[in-house]
């Protein structure tokens, strides 16, 4: 349906494009056409630069940054095609079909990028188009330097893009307006990318003759059954209930979807009866704590959590002594040592399930967490608009090409643009090619991203073990993609509904009331604080600054 | 007797040197034997110090990667250009430094002002904006200039200068020697403990430096050692992973890639020091005064 | 009279012209950046927007905060146990590899000694966390051989200091006892002799040679480490600590930066950096001013 449309739309652009170009040629004869005057000639005069792909002639030049790394570099090495991240398919491409000329300021690469950005803001040297996040988004704004870019997108989003780029709601867009004009273009990434699974070896399941489960009281019995009953049969007893992470959020391990299981989510901010409220100090989180707490003390909990990163997760995985840990759907990369190692491992992704017969909720941050600007003198904020219209026709249009996604020999390209718009259902969307073409030989009619995926699972199906990851991931069952399709399809999310940058109060006392935060849970997990230290916190958190922080997301909220 | 007991302290003093020697080869060697074993043996934690699986892998990919060899080539640069300016620096604010207040007017005035610097800065900002006003920004200057003093070098060495005997300066002046000629002729040579000491500082500390080439490059190509490692060895932050990514970062994350890193990071300049370490003579100075 | 200026001290202060004129443009024009410190520096406006001046406020607001008086202390006993660890080790290190007869193996044992230097925090906390893991770690299985209890040493608050001021001196004895072992070199092999002749043991010519030898290096060190008396080793700590052991763990630096995680907080890191800065500062001056006055003697 939306592809047809699309089609429609777009021949119907093209066709526009044509004849406004052919015409303008044509118009050339006579004296210089004075691009800024509106008033002479409509359309005719005003030439394809005013259509969402069209062409800048002559060619503008327009400035940005950029980041790269490691993977990229290595790509653009093996591909051996003189291809630099500065001058490549992409960026020729650019310029051959929009007239744009990309100069990038600076390049930097991993962490140094983000460094670098904050560093470039601070000298108030920045480049004429960047990618900034909610807080410098706002600070920007309110400094004047940058444009208001309500009309550009309005004006010159072409009809595929808009239909992408809306499909994450209206969040990303509001989060850049301001007094009801919108300052940036949303750098759209999916927001289902970030739903957590509950990653359970269905091996063990197996050899302890346990069911899979349906409930979260399933999961428990299923956290006891494996920190007891040696399921790894090795008669040790090394082995854990529930992979624990020392952070929250970080995966694999982060406990944040065990909360969730239980009704609570914390750091996000969620209604409740009619108010916007703070999730880590609702007293869900009080039952799901005293739960922890209890799992700790009979040892389903490795007693050195607290001191372990993801990386020791990890290696705890792989030496088999965790069987269940939540992770992200792309968790399965992280566990390919584990299965190298370990053939019989059997990794399953669940759905998070729910207690006393509640359905489980799984929390959603809003996925884009970057916003393009245009500086205040800058002559073609339009540029921009113009360069993800062509992304996303290149990467999923009907003229889209493959070798800007990734070559046939399997080395990525889709990288090497300096602007990126994610789909946000395109993992859905490959999963959905894996379920109808794995099994046919014939791929045309898939989209060149999807084509890849459906690759990997044809190799993993024709013996490739290394492939593992990938078909746990887009299997047509039991995989990643089929769970969150279930999410999806019954809407088992609990959004943030805070989704602006961070208020004022939020940046003051962010580093105590973490602080707090982490001090009180850890310590009540490990049991050197009781459960009902959990109150003496919320009492707390609102004295040390909860209490300002809630006034201002309510003041938010009436004004958005 | 006193050659037994002058045994008995030797084989004390060698075993407490093994013991230290070792608590400090252990962990390098744990970490050597991860970089030539099997990437899922490593990951799951099970390599102690004999390598398992053994493979070539990971420097086979580190040491193909051109942009490792360009970010040597940035860091032997910036090494021997800051280090010899270092040293020269050095050397030319130590020796007056290094002289009483009367032979120096202002001396003190002059000590403090390069202390003061040891201890106060205005921060990142202005130290970042300054440099990228000076237009040196992505060059290797901009690694070498702002770094050019280096005080705690230059007070270490004001402190040995001063242990010269006086009586070698007085004469050569009575030759009508100028200060050029003693500070060549005799300073630095009765110096070279501490001149190897304080050129290792400097050359150290070239060469693990990594945030300035982070934030004072404009492209990649530019890095100098460290801070391509420092790139590499990041966390990213895995809520953007979209799965093509992912599946490079569960690649790069590999623990023998970053061992391979470590060592291949740390190795060339772990060997300078035994150069350097011929020029710890003992005796320099009383000798000089008995010729 | 001129003429003998000219001769005797006009090259002294030429010398000192091309480091004086970069220590200028390099450290001094950065410094008038304190300024943040003063204000609510909102990263945007840049360096000379229109900022916010808010005298004296980011000072208060880091003074009010709740932790900040169990984060000082811990910041000032980690710091003093490092720097008088580090200094014995260091010293007493360098007079042990003094001590070895084979010149060879000297060197090797030097070179050796000085790698963990090179090894990051990151790495090395990697390894500790297995090394002292309640729960089969090395050093604990040592413990429960010797029949007592394991010991979770880095989730314990009375351990955790001790755990960062050992590895902290492990990771850097063998660099820092280099600029004593240099210091040895420039003593009067002679006086080692006339020792032995009447009789001295190793230890008492240590004592009476040795030690009184490299005095002056020794002060120097000294007072020099007062410049680090507030920094407790960010790095280490960030890489080792967790919330269990904030309560001893938890230093300055951790904590500043923690309040930049959300959002960039220039104007109150810089206020504090500025304090640190100060304390060095009247300390080490404090030191000069002493050893002039007591010993006649300056530092630098």
């Amino acid at each position: 349906m939306l592809k047809k449309w699309g089609i429609i739309c777009l021949s119907a652009i093209m066709i526009t494009a044509i004849f406004t170009g052919c015409s303008n040629s044509s118009n050339n004869t006579s004296s210089p056409p004075p691009s800024n005057t509106p008033e002479s000639s409509g359309a005719v005069n005003n030439s394809a630069k005013n259509e969402p792909l069209g062409k800048y002639d002559p060619p503008i030049s327009i400035g940005m940054i950029r980041q790269t790394s490691d993977s990229a570099e290595a790509n653009l090495q093996k591909l051996n095609t003189g291809e630099t991240t500065e001058d490549n398919r992409w960026t020729r491409m650019y310029e051959e079909k929009l007239g744009i000329k990309i100069k990038f300021d600076w390049i930097a690469k991993g962490e140094a990028f983000d460094q670098k950005r904050k560093l470039t803001l601070a000298t108030g040297d920045i480049p004429e188009f960047m990618a900034v996040n909610a807080s410098e988004l706002k600070q920007l704004y309110e400094a004047g330097l940058i444009q208001d870019m309500t009309d550009v997108y309005k004006n010159y989003v072409s009809d595929f893009a808009k239909g992408i780029m809306e499909l994450d709601g209206s969040n990303p867009f509001d989060a850049a307006t301001f007094d009801g004009k919108m300052y940036a273009i949303p750098n759209i990434w999916s927001s289902y990318d970030s739903a957590r699974f509950l990653w359970i070896r269905y091996d063990w399941l197996q050899n302890l003759g346990l069911p899979e489960p349906e409930t979260m009281e399933d999961v428990l019995k299923i956290s006891e059954a494996f920190a007891t009953r040696d399921p790894d049969g090795n008669s040790k007893k090394d082995t854990f209930g529930l992979g624990a992470n020392r952070s929250l959020e970080d995966e694999p391990g982060g406990l944040q979807p065990f909360f969730n299981a239980f009704g609570a989510y914390p750091e996000i901010w969620f209604e409740k009866q009619g108010e916007l409220v703070y999730g880590t100090v609702q007293p869900e989180m009080k039952t799901a704590l005293l739960k922890l707490q209890q799992m700790y003390k009979s040892g389903e909990i490795d007693k050195e959590f607290a001191v372990k990163d993801s990386a020791k997760v990890i290696e705890d995985v792989a030496s088999g002594k965790i069987g269940m840990l939540f992770g992200g759907h792309w968790a399965p990369f992280y566990f390919q040592a584990a299965k190298d190692l370990d053939p019989a491992l059997d990794l399953r992704p669940y759905a998070i399930p729910g207690m006393n017969g509640e359905t489980g909720l799984v929390q959603l941050p809003m996925g884009t967490s970057s916003w393009w600007v245009a500086r205040k003198d800058a002559k073609n904020p339009e540029a921009i608009m113009k360069l993800i219209n062509m992304q996303l026709e290149i990467s999923l249009g009907e003229t889209a090409d493959e070798t800007f996604t990734r070559t046939a020999e399997g080395l990525d390209t889709w990288g090497m643009s300096p602007v990126y718009i994610q789909h946000p259902e395109i993992n859905i969307m490959s999963w959905n090619a894996v379920k109808n073409y794995v099994d046919k030989d014939d791929l045309t009619g898939v989209d060149p991203i999807s084509k890849q995926i459906v690759k990997y699972v044809k190799k993993y199906k024709e013996g490739d073990n290394k492939q593992w990851s990938m078909y746990t991931i887009y299997a047509p069952s039991k995989s990643s993609m089929e769970v969150l399709d279930f999410y999806i399809k019954n809407d088992r999310f609990q959004r943030n509904m805070f989704y602006a940058a961070p208020t004022p109060s939020m940046v003051k006392r962010n580093e105590t009331l973490k602080k707090l935060r982490e001090e009180t849970f850890t310590k009540i997990i490990i049991g050197d604080s009781s459960i009902d230290e959990f109150d003496n916190y919320v009492e707390q958190w609102k004295t040390l600054g909860g209490n300002d922080i809630m006034k201002e997301v309510a003041e938010w909220r009436k004004s958005s | 007797m006193i050659i037994n007991r002058i045994r008995m302290t030797d084989i004390v003093v060698c075993t407490i040197a093994a013991i230290l020697m070792l608590l400090c080869l252990i962990p390098f060697l744990h970490v050597v034997a991860v970089s030539f074993s099997n990437s899922a043996l490593a990951t799951a934690g099970k390599i102690t110090f004999i390598p398992r699986g053994f493979t070539l892998v990971a420097y086979d990919y580190l040491l193909s990667q051109i942009v490792f060899w360009k970010a040597m080539f940035v860091s032997v640069e910036r090494v021997l250009l800051g280090g010899s300016l270092n040293l020269l620096l050095t050397i030319l604010i130590a020796y007056p430094l290094s002289k009483e207040n009367k032979q120096l007017h202002l001396r003190t005035f002059y000590v403090w002002i390069f202390a003061f610097t040891m201890l106060f800065s205005g921060g990142l900002i202005p130290w970042y904006m300054l440099i990228h006003k000076l237009g040196l920004m992505d060059s290797i200057w901009a690694l070498v200039l702002p770094s050019a003093v280096p005080v705690f070098n230059v007070i270490v060495l004001l402190n040995f200068f001063r242990q010269t005997p006086k009586e070698l300066e007085e004469s050569a002046l009575i030759d009508g020697a100028g200060h050029l000629r003693i500070l060549v002729s005799i300073y630095l040579p009765l110096a070279l403990p501490s001149l190897a000491t304080i050129t290792l500082f400097s050359l150290v500390g070239h060469w693990n430096s990594w945030f300035d080439g982070l934030v004072l490059m404009n492209s990649p190509q530019n890095y100098p050692l460290q801070t391509y490692l420092q790139t590499v060895i990041v966390q990213m932050d895995t809520s953007r992973l979209s799965t093509l990514d992912a599946e490079q970062f569960a690649l790069l994350s590999d623990k023998t890639i970053k061992a391979a890193q470590i060592i291949v990071g740390s190795l060339p300049i772990i060997m300078v020091y035994p150069f350097l370490q011929k020029y710890f003579v003992k005796g320099l100075v009383i000798g000089s005064v008995k010729g | 009279m001129f003429k003998s200026f000219v001769k005797r001290e006009a090259p002294l202060h030429l010398m000192l012209i091309p480091g004086l004129a970069l220590v200028v443009i390099f450290s001094y024009l950065p410094m008038a950046g304190i300024v943040i410190a003063f204000q609510d520096f909102i990263p945007a406006k840049g360096l000379f927007g229109n900022q916010k001046w808010v005298g004296i406020e980011n000072f208060i607001y880091v003074a009010d905060l709740p932790s900040t008086m169990k984060v000082v202390m811990n910041t000032l006993q980690i710091a003093i146990m490092k720097i008088v660890s580090n200094l014995l080790v260091q010293i007493a290190v360098a007079l042990i590899l003094n001590e070895l007869l084979f010149a060879r193996f000297k060197k090797f044992v030097q070179t050796i000694i000085y790698m963990p230097h090179f090894l990051s925090w990151i790495i090395i906390s990697g390894m500790l966390v297995d090394i002292l893991s309640p729960s089969g770690g090395i050093v604990n299985r040592l413990i429960v051989a010797l029949g007592f209890e394991p010991i979770f040493f880095l989730g314990s608050n009375a351990w955790f200091p001790y755990i960062l001021v050992l590895s902290e001196v492990w990771k850097g004895f063998g660099f820092g006892s280099i600029i004593f072992l240099a210091a040895i070199t420039g003593i009067d092999p002679q006086l080692y002799e006339a020792a032995r002749v009447d009789g001295a043991s190793r230890l008492r010519q240590i004592w009476h040679i040795t030690l009184p030898g490299i005095r002056m290096i020794i002060v120097l060190m000294c007072v020099l480490s007062l410049g680090s008396i507030l920094n407790a080793g960010f790095d280490q700590v960030f890489n080792l600590y967790s919330p269990i052991v904030y309560d001893s763990g938890d230093i300055i630096d951790t904590m500043v930066y923690r309040m930049g995680v959300l959002d960039a907080q220039f104007g109150v890191a810089t206020a504090v950096g500025l304090f640190q800065s100060l304390v060095s500062f009247i300390l080490i001056s404090i030191a000069y001013y002493l050893a002039y006055r007591l010993a006649d003697y300056r530092i630098f």
